[in-house]
């Protein structure tokens, strides 16, 4: 801290944490359960709106749902993984589908985690500090 | 477990300062979901269906309405099993799998205390 005192300390970016989702019941519930994170929580609502927002920021973390209509979340998983640009950012699979095949497809595809709803909210808290710790790490190595 | 009191259905975080007011809405939204619930039936969209039973089994939950999510969520299974025996989908069956669903979304709602806030 500066001794005069007349230096702004300088507040940290908040890492963006990005929710996909076609259904607004969902980012109306992680708003309000999120609300204390430090994190700058954004909306997408369709996989593509998701991409071009990916492509267009710094996206640390994404929680992605997998059944949305139009492009799904696999496919999403699937534009990502084959960008050199964006292989550093953990995602965080948040979907209905319960399915062991469902968790193998999206892990196969470059999920880093894999939750299901409806979903604890400690839980979700816990694996997106820790998606937020693994950016943060592989940023300061690259 | 939601608190039961006249067959209604109540969330345990009404009273929970981060959640009270998107619970609000949630209930004062629940009779346009059951219209669009009945608008998809009448209209045989079972697509539309599906996707609204998946939606409250994935959301009712966190919404504190558990009993909501866990009646979607056998409603949501119901349809695909329907969908996954058969080659076309059987209306009568599905009305049958959605009406516990349609019953449990109208018996959402608020304690006396929220609604008349």
């Amino acid at each position: 801290m500066s001794e005069d005192g007349a230096q702004p300390i300088a507040t940290p970016k908040r890492p963006i944490v990005l929710v996909v989702d076609d259904s607004p019941l969902v980012h109306r519930l992680l708003k309000a359960r999120l609300r204390d994170e430090p994190v700058d929580l954004r909306h997408a609502t369709s996989g593509s709106e998701a991409l071009e927002f990916i492509y267009s920021n710094d996206v640390a973390t994404v929680l992605l749902d997998l059944g949305m209509p139009g492009m799904d979340g696999f496919e999403v998983l699937r534009d990502l993984g084959e960008k050199e640009a964006t292989p550093h950012i953990p995602i965080i699979v948040l979907s209905g589908q319960q399915e062991s095949q469902d968790k193998v497809m999206a892990f196969g595809l470059g999920a880093m985690d894999y939750i299901t709803k409806p979903f604890d909210l400690a839980e979700l808290r816990a694996r997106m500090r820790s998606a937020l710790r693994i950016h943060r790490l592989v940023r300061m190595l690259s | 477990m939601d608190g039961s009191r006249d067959q209604g259905l109540y969330s345990v975080y009404e009273n929970d300062p981060d959640m009270g007011d998107i619970v609000v809405l949630f209930v004062q939204e629940m009779p346009e979901r059951i219209g669009d619930l009945r608008d998809a039936l009448e209209a045989m969209d079972y697509e539309a269906v599906q996707t609204i039973a998946h939606q409250l089994k994935g959301a009712a939950g966190g919404y504190g309405f558990e009993q909501l999510g866990d009646i979607a969520a056998v409603t949501e299974r119901t349809l695909q099993s329907i969908s996954s025996t058969s080659s076309y989908l059987d209306h009568g069956a599905v009305v049958a799998a959605v009406t516990p669903l349609l019953s449990a979304c109208g018996r959402v709602r608020l304690s006396i205390q929220q609604a008349a806030a």
